[in-house]
């Protein structure tokens, strides 16, 4: 039997959504220090006009539904679902207010780009667009990418138990340090290290290479924030290949792969316990399948003959997949070329890797390497059970920070996933199929929204079809949540009609 | 006589249209360019669009990149050909519009197989200008009211606090 919401539901949702506008009213305030440093008044009126409407939503909704109240499995999921969704209405407004988007559609499509650390974009001129709101897309992705919850937990809360409800529901479940908010911190602190330190390395790059100081330091945090957070986003309609520079290219794969990375290895290494970069399962099976699928990519260019030197081949195809399996989608040549003049051996090298992506607990989306590694390690349970004697019991380890033993539970919920997104990837292609798009395009598209990357054919573009585009933007908020928020928030609702 | 007026009618049609294609050589689109790239790899061709971002100088040379609202296209300068935009195109200025005549490469050997135009003649078809942008004055009046508002909540807030 269904129960239908209760007030104390309502409550309790709308109280901690009202916590996390307000927090999102703080970020729009960071952009407005960027317009005043770059004396960009106009753009600077609309970051104000945005914090103003997170703030006030904010403190209405925590003054009238103040509670005292513990957070539920079922609050956390639907708070984090729904935020998800404000978050994209109120990051679109000052990109809509910048007059650089169509409709009001394209800038939530840009918004939820965004925030799920996909890339794909839908503005017009970039190359004219403002400081501030180029800022502005690319903190997005950093709030996005570091998960929008765990900076409200950070900033507001002391360690209430439905901290971690909220946490989980974010794709979330590993726990780095014994309490979530101290976990929260340590994944801020490793972030903004990283991001001083990789802002730091990108802007020297950029002055040696001939840009001004003020623009290098700006392009070095951009460029850094949609790397490190895998999402994708330039400052320029170019992309990587506006830089003109190899080194450029090669710190922003170590910079994507950093970013990869779980941030519970991070705190390994850390904690000076480098042995376990060796040894965990999810970095054996993104190198095994990174390896792999660059093989296949090389094979898929070869084909086409279309290089003239060896090393350019591996320059371009090693790029490109580390793009497209850590899920980032940074790109060194335009999108009509991947769909022109690329095999289709080499196209779908790019989609197993996007379909992939990178770690759990990081800022990748897709299915992920430990779950990869551990439907592996279950068919190798599989045929051992078959080799050996029928009385013999088979234990598969592995180890992921720690030695794990494999679990029937851990398996189904691994496969339910994975099934999850192979649906999530057909469902977008099949929409792109029937609105006439060519299926190689539409499949790699779908996947590349679905798992959060951003690469394209081209068919992402301001005049595809509407309905393409919220399609495109479900994907890309269900892949990023890993769907059981979403599931929650569908049940919750045929609750508040079938509930009793 | 007959055979030396054929000869000098080809010989009038062939320098008309060399000097036309000279003079008013058509220039190609970046759409065109990065869609037909190996057919344009190692030719000849003009490329015409605005300066886009910065100018980034190097050892031997600068890039540029230029584009025709389509594409951007990275436009090698070599140290040779005295160049220097007085606007390029951001969000407070239109840049310089040039017209460059080059080598395209689609998979250049020099700069490591990017795709690019060497440049050999560039010039200034339009320059460029600072675009002034004018405060709406119905944000701020928003502005004012959201904020206002914002400010009576809070004091709304400590009320019932107290």
């Amino acid at each position: 039997m269904l129960l239908r919401p209760t007030i104390k539901d309502i409550r309790i949702i709308f109280y901690y959504l009202g916590k996390i506008v307000f927090g999102i009213g703080l970020f729009a305030l960071l952009a407005v220090i960027i317009g005043i440093i770059f004396k960009e008044w106009e753009p600077l009126n609309d970051f104000l006009l945005t914090a103003g409407i997170c703030f006030l939503w904010g403190l209405i909704s925590i003054s009238l539904f103040k509670t005292e109240e513990e957070i539920s499995w079922l609050h956390g999921m639907l708070i984090v679902c729904i935020c998800w969704l404000v978050a994209m209405f109120l990051g679109a407004i000052p990109l809509y207010l910048s007059g650089h988007y169509v409709s009001y559609l394209d800038s939530c499509f840009e918004a939820m780009s965004g925030l799920a650390t996909t890339g794909l974009t839908l503005i017009v001129d970039l190359d004219h667009f403002s400081f501030t709101h180029n800022f502005w897309r690319h903190l997005m992705m950093f709030i996005g990418g570091q998960g929008i919850v765990i900076v409200a937990i950070s900033f507001f809360t002391r360690g209430y138990g439905g901290a971690f409800k909220m946490y989980v529901g974010e794709a979330r479940e590993e726990r780095i340090l014994p309490s979530i908010v101290s976990t929260a911190h340590f994944i801020l602190l490793v972030s903004v290290v990283y991001l001083i330190l990789g802002t730091a390395v990108l802007s020297a790059i950029c002055v040696a290479e001939g840009m001004r100081l003020p623009s290098a330091i700006f392009n070095g945090l951009c460029i850094f924030m949609a790397g490190f957070d895998t999402g994708g986003f330039t400052p320029y309609s170019q992309n990587i290949y506006y830089y003109h520079s190899f080194i450029f290219e090669l710190v922003s794969v170590i910079i994507m792969i950093l970013g990869t990375l779980n941030f519970k290895l991070h705190y390994c290494l850390w904690a000076g316990k480098h042995k376990e970069l060796l040894k965990d399962i999810e970095i054996i099976t993104f190198f095994i399948t990174s390896m792999l699928i660059f093989l296949i990519v090389l094979i898929g260019l070869f084909q086409t003959g279309i290089y003239n030197h060896i090393v350019i081949y591996f320059r371009k195809g090693f790029y490109h997949l580390i793009s497209a399996h850590t899920g980032t989608g940074f790109s060194i040549i335009y999108p009509n070329q991947i769909r022109r003049e690329w095999s289709a051996l080499a196209i779908l090298g790019l989609i197993l890797a996007m379909s992939l992506g990178g770690s759990t607990c990081s800022t990748t989306g897709a299915i992920k390497a430990l779950r990869i590694g551990v439907i592996f390690k279950t068919i190798s349970q599989e045929i051992k059970k078959i080799l050996l004697p029928e009385l013999s019991v088979v234990v598969e380890k592995f180890h992921h920070t720690k030695d794990l033993v494999l679990e029937d539970k851990q398996i189904r919920s691994v496969f339910l996933i994975t099934l999850c997104y192979i649906f999530l990837y057909v469902l977008g292609a099949l929409v792109a199929v029937g609105l006439g798009y060519p299926f190689l395009e539409a499949i790699f598209e779908s996947v590349s929204a679905s798992a959060n990357v951003g690469l394209s054919t081209g068919i992402t573009q301001v005049s595809m079809p509407a309905l393409l585009k919220i399609i495109y933007i479900l994907q890309m908020w269900i892949g990023r949540l890993e769907f059981m928020s979403i599931f929650t928030l569908l049940g919750f609702l045929i609750s508040i009609i079938k509930g009793r | 006589m007959l055979r030396y007026k054929k000869v000098i009618y080809a010989t009038t049609i062939w320098v008309f249209v060399f000097i036309y294609s000279v003079v008013y050589a058509q220039s190609i689109s970046s759409k065109e360019l990065i869609n037909q790239a190996q057919c344009y790899d190692g030719k000849e061709i003009v490329y015409k669009g605005e300066i886009i971002g910065e100018m980034m100088c190097r050892k031997k040379g600068c890039w540029v990149n230029i584009s025709d609202r389509d594409f951007g296209i990275g436009v090698w300068i070599p140290s040779k050909i005295r160049f220097n935009p007085k606007y390029t195109g951001s969000y407070k200025s239109k840049g310089d519009v040039v017209e460059v005549k080059g080598i395209f490469n689609y998979s250049c050997k020099e700069h490591f197989g990017e795709l690019d135009i060497h440049a050999q003649q560039i010039k200034l078809i339009k320059e460029g200008y600072p675009i002034i942008h004018r405060l709406n004055t119905h944000k701020v009046t928003l502005n004012i009211f959201i904020w206002s508002a914002v400010w009576m909540t809070l004091k709304l807030m400590r009320l019932k606090k107290r």
